[in-house]
């Protein structure tokens, strides 16, 4: 493990850390100034893990994207990347206390895995596993934000049809801009979502000579492609707008954990490599 | 029609597909009856009749991906047709109530034409292809960029569409075929097709083969340096291939697919000091059938057989573990029997035979390990459908890149004459509902702007 590594990977946890704390402050107070020292929080995070995987990448002599301590780690980091995105583009703070667990989790969860850097397996040695993870990574990343994105949907909703709503729900953002939000974040996402399909067939039949197994990991990646395919379909073609939309983006994430996730700690298959 | 490749029958399909593509990852496939019934009771009739013990080959799995091609291809084609027809359909020429009240107004000192071309050399200066039409007295420009974006999803779809007639071409019966060889270093194999072999004019020469593994013993990388002869012998290709670095000849590709024992040789040292060496292979599947190499005896002395083989083991003490790990040691279960020459049968266990290890046998000899060959397993497929499935996902990839990532813009310009000059109308015209029509009558505006202040709303043309 390169000497930098370690420590950098527990202060962007912090700045991480530091940055939904701001967030959360923004949220109850309203402040402008803990708003923009969060995104700067986040901004300085994600610049922090950045470095603390190019030196894993370093030492390893190869993208650290090869067991589920680098998975986990490299997909915080495009949640960050996406969520920094949206932030600049769309100031959207709300979406920060929402994402930002997410993100945390997924460090958390790493920082409690084996670091060691192991040798690559012969099936893992090619330029294909770069673009599929990478594609990866954007597109589960940008899902992320799209569910946490769905989630304040339903919040905002929810409290609209209160009575006497709190005074914080006008932090939240408008339902109509979370849905157009939501939206371009999944059109954004879907496209890496079919390129990781796809490079991920053309590697295995470089490697194996055969596109498709039907492994449990790959028809999950098909189902959550089939999902969002479906909710971009039903959105262009039937108007479908509003409560609805935002609940297929929570569960297109929660389909998205499971193929990520789940299907690795529970159904195994070709991709259980990255169980370890 | 319109239902078959209607968008809410494709979610429709989605769905169906989505949900039955998940049963089969819960529930095993192709096990053998009997195990469903262990595993689910009486409900085992209903999953088997049902063809969800083999899903992905099922009727209904297979059924529902064909509607969902059909579907494409009626959408393919009625988004082309639709989107010629509006091209063809589309009015440049509009007069100035036509766009009144929705357009933002521009006063030019100029005259028209002065002021036409200097509009349309603003349109392309912002990168718009641009369309020009004269009627009643007025000049009209329709200017857009990012059309591509209206062809993406049909591109995505046909590349769709390919991915799949190119995944039947590469799975249809007599035009795809495959098979699996064990190559010892210098020898050659032909290359078959069909069960019995039907010869295919190739062949395939291993000169070496390597394995690495690193200092744990994990294996790291394998290669086989291949020649591909033709039927006269004559080299088609040589190539050094690997896991993940296959050798393709045309619509053929082989693949390093492992490696294993093909055999080993045993030594036999008598009491005397003579030497036998037993030459033990492999089956199809890398073991050694039980009792199917027997070592007969010599006069009086035992006879030896082979029960088991592991290939690859570790030895502690008396116990044999299987390893995945390099080198390749294998472990060999050698039995004796003493009165063989007697007419007796039964064989005693002498005892688990490694390399570096003896085995004293009762009649005074010693057994030994005397060497091993490797095999590389090359697996090899003819799939006439390759070049088709490359292409659709690089159309399909193209496509949904045009259509999610390249923003359609369009501006409708009205050039009227005017007392004090001309008189600019200017109107975007918005995408899809609820999509922005973007920015450019405020960037027209703006480079046209010196001589004059835009007066009207910003509102929408149609399209």
């Amino acid at each position: 493990m390169h000497p930098l590594e370690g420590p950098t990977f527990q202060i962007a946890f912090l700045i991480y850390l530091i940055s939904l704390v701001l967030y959360g402050v923004h949220m109850s107070t309203g402040s402008r100034l803990t708003e923009r020292l969060a995104l700067a929080a986040l901004a300085s995070g994600l610049a922090v893990q950045t470095l603390s995987l190019t030196a894993r990448g370093v030492a390893a002599g190869r993208a650290p994207f090869s067991n589920l301590y680098e998975s986990l780690a490299i997909f915080a980091w495009g949640t960050a990347v996406c969520l920094l995105v949206v932030q600049l583009n769309r100031r959207t703070p709300a979406a920060g206390v929402v994402v930002l667990p997410i993100l945390l989790s997924a460090l958390g969860y790493a920082s409690t895995l084996d670091a060691r850097i192991e040798p690559l397996m012969p099936a893992l040695r090619s330029p294909w596993m770069v673009y599929h993870v990478a594609a990866a990574i954007l597109a589960y990343g940008a899902f992320a934000v799209a569910g946490g994105l769905g989630l304040l949907y339903i919040l905002r909703h929810s409290l609209e049809t209160k009575p006497t709503p709190p005074s914080w729900m006008e932090r939240l953002p408008a339902l109509d801009f979370l849905d157009r939000l939501i939206y371009s974040t999944i059109a954004f996402a879907f496209p890496f979502m079919v390129l990781v399909l796809i490079t991920g067939a053309i590697w295995a039949q470089k490697a194996w000579g055969t596109y498709w197994q039907w492994d449990p990991k790959e028809t999950w990646a098909l189902i959550t492609t089939l999902f969002y395919s479906g909710y971009l379909h039903a959105r262009q073609f039937t108007r479908w707008r509003g409560l609805p939309s935002a609940w297929m983006a929570v569960i297109g994430f929660l389909v998205v954990l499971f193929t990520y996730l789940g299907v690795n700690l529970l159904l195994g298959g070709l991709h259980s490599y990255a169980t370890s | 029609m319109s239902v078959l490749g209607g968008a809410r029958f494709a979610v429709l399909l989605m769905f169906v597909w989505a949900v039955l593509a998940s049963v089969g990852t819960v529930l095993p496939q192709g096990r053998p009856p009997e195990e469903y019934h262990h595993l689910l009771g009486r409900w085992a009739h209903l999953v088997v009749f049902l063809g969800l013990d083999d899903l992905y080959t099922s009727p209904g799995f297979l059924g529902v991906l064909a509607f969902l091609c059909l579907n494409l291809a009626i959408s393919s084609v009625r988004r082309v047709r639709r989107l010629r027809r509006e091209d063809r359909g589309l009015k440049v020429a509009m007069s100035g109530e036509d766009l009144e009240g929705i357009a933002r107004t521009l006063k030019l000192p100029e005259g028209l034409r002065e002021a036409s071309s200097r509009v349309e050399a603003a349109l392309r200066r912002l990168g718009l292809s641009v369309r020009r039409a004269e009627a009643d007295g007025a000049v009209s420009y329709y200017a857009e960029r990012g059309r591509w974006r209206l062809w993406g999803s049909t591109w995505a779809h046909l590349g769709l569409l390919l991915v799949f007639v190119g995944a039947l071409a590469g799975n249809w019966h007599g035009w795809s075929y495959g098979g699996y060889l064990k190559l010892l270093e210098g020898t050659t194999q032909q290359v078959t097709r069909g069960r019995p072999g039907t010869s295919t004019g190739l062949s395939l020469k291993l000169h070496r083969f390597v394995v690495l593994g690193d200092e744990t013993g994990r294996p790291l990388d394998f290669s086989s340096d291949l020649e591909l002869l033709d039927s006269e012998g004559n080299t088609l290709r040589r190539q050094t291939i690997r896991v993940n670095s296959p050798l393709e000849y045309g619509a053929t590709t082989f693949y390093q697919a492992g490696y294993g024992l093909a055999g080993f040789r045993i030594q036999r040292t008598d009491a005397q000091g003579h030497v036998r060496i037993w030459r033990v292979e492999t089956d199809a599947q890398g073991h050694v059938e039980p009792w199917s190499a027997v070592l007969p005896p010599q006069g009086s002395s035992s006879a030896f057989g082979v029960q088991d083989l592991i290939p690859q083991a570790r030895l502690e003490g008396d116990l044999v573990y299987p390893v995945s790990t390099l080198p390749l040691a294998p472990a060999v279960a050698v039995f004796e029997n003493p009165d063989f020459h007697r007419g007796s049968q039964e064989f005693h266990p002498l005892g688990w035979l490694v390399p570096g290890r003896e085995l004293k046998a009762s009649d005074g000899s010693v057994l030994s390990f005397a060497g091993m060959s490797v095999y590389a397993g090359i697996q090899y497929r003819h799939d006439p459908g390759y070049p088709l499935v490359v292409a659709g996902f690089l159309l399909a990839t193209l496509g949904l890149g045009m259509a999610f990532y390249i923003a359609h813009r369009r501006i409708r310009v009205v050039l009227t004459e005017s007392p004090e000059g001309t008189l600019c109308l200017v109107a975007g015209v918005p995408g899809p509902p609820g999509r922005d029509p973007g920015d450019l009558p405020s960037r027209l505006l703006k480079r046209l702007g010196q001589d004059g202040e835009p007066t009207g709303e910003d509102r929408h043309a149609p399209a």
